[in-house]
């Protein structure tokens, strides 16, 4: 998956999960603060990406942008082709 | 307009000032918060809301600020959209004092008061013991209760203390033994994960049964009405009945509250397809997406967010 790909699919997940417009979900906005997710919607938008992108993402890592979310996974990812 | 749900807020999503922009750019709310105001003994509800002492960090002053907000807010929807055809109501925990309010069940001095003492008990309850809450996010229901009963067996508290949606149940109980629970959970993979919840006590569980015990008496004096639109409890996942109501809101501090339950009883009996929840946070929204995607959601907390869901439903 390429990192615009990534970043399409976090923002999907993103505008489903918390009710706000594709626009807002930019790659610098705070996901708590930008977004006004509390700590249970960012799990749950872990869980979703977990789910769709068939990976494990831990709870404590520290995320906070969506640029951190993507950035994120894609170690996830690459980790996983090795 | 659809068929609708009004759902009013429970513990959790309070925040420094909530309400106060309402109090002061509308007459009918301000009038409301005044009126409810009167009927607290113990506490100023407008200091409450301005929270520079963090009081709604408390239990005891949190319950009556957010069933007062929820209140100003339900005056204004009835004033501005009379035709609104409201099927039922539900509210989480001590929202259930705003719906029965509003559906005439009790009335509001009376509720009040009964909730101002509901609240103050439970706020000694909870410091009783050191208690948790943890969040088991899509969850494999029957693992998690067999683990909790497990664990239970051996005279620990801790149980399901809320069934949100099918995505999410709450635990509640003693610090030690949810910890033991998240452990447990994790190992079966009987959850996809599980976050430990900010909560001053476990709300729903044994370890309120003081506070029930004493609630008795408070609420089998109240004068109780018929219910004008149905109420749908959290306790039994059923209307309110009028003769059980005392009855029903004693248990409810010590018993799980069935959130997707109540929802899914006025989608198939009321056909409810839209929801609108009144009070700060619109945790409750989020349950109801989780519930049934095909139901339409609003959630208004303040000036700007009644704006937008007025303009709306006047469109349509």
């Amino acid at each position: 998956m390429t990192e615009q790909e990534i970043l399409q699919k976090v923002q999907d997940i993103v505008v489903d999960e918390l009710d706000v417009e594709a626009s807002d979900v930019t790659l610098t906005a705070d996901i708590k603060d930008d977004l006004d997710a509390d700590s249970l919607d960012v799990f749950e938008i872990m869980n979703e990406l977990e789910d769709e992108l068939d990976l494990k993402l831990e709870a404590s890592e520290d995320v906070r942008t969506i640029q951190d979310v993507v950035n994120y996974v894609k170690k996830e990812l690459d980790a996983q082709a090795k | 307009m659809e068929k609708t749900a009004i759902l009013f807020s429970g513990q959790g999503s309070q925040y420094s000032g909530m309400g106060l922009d309402l109090y002061q750019k509308d007459a009918l709310f301000h009038e409301t918060l005044d009126r409810l105001n009167s009927y607290l003994s113990s506490f100023d509800l407008l200091t409450v809301l301005a929270n520079e002492k963090h009081e709604l960090d408390q239990t005891k002053f949190q319950q009556p600020a957010i069933v007062a907000v929820s209140l100003g807010l339900q005056a204004m929807v009835q004033r501005d959209l009379p035709d609104l055809p409201v099927a039922g109501l539900i509210g989480l925990s001590l929202g259930e004092y705003a719906a029965l309010i509003s559906a005439g069940a009790m009335t509001e001095e009376e509720g009040m008061q009964a909730l101002e003492a509901r609240a103050s008990l439970m706020q000694v309850d909870a410091s009783q013991e050191p208690s948790a809450m943890a969040a088991v996010l899509k969850p494999d229901v029957a693992a998690v209760e067999a683990i909790c009963t497990q664990l239970a067996a051996s005279g620990a508290i801790i149980a399901v203390s809320n069934y949100n949606s099918p995505k999410q149940i709450v635990l509640g109980g003693q610090t030690a033994v949810i910890q033991q629970a998240i452990a447990e959970i994790t190992e079966q993979g009987a959850a996809k994960r599980v976050v430990e919840l900010p909560v001053s006590g476990a709300f729903h569980t044994q370890l309120f049964q003081t506070a029930s015990e004493k609630m008795a008496p408070i609420l089998t004096k109240l004068t109780v009405s018929e219910p004008q639109i149905p109420v749908i409890s959290n306790t039994t996942g059923k209307p309110f009945e009028k003769e059980r109501i005392a009855e029903t809101l004693v248990q409810q501090i010590v018993s799980p509250t069935h959130f997707a339950d109540c929802v899914s009883y006025l989608v198939k009996n009321e056909g409810v397809e839209m929801t609108l929840e009144l009070g700060p946070g619109g945790t409750l929204t989020q349950f109801v997406k989780q519930i049934d995607r095909k139901i339409k959601r609003h959630h208004v907390e303040d000036y700007d967010s009644y704006q937008v869901f007025l303009a709306e439903m006047r469109g349509n």
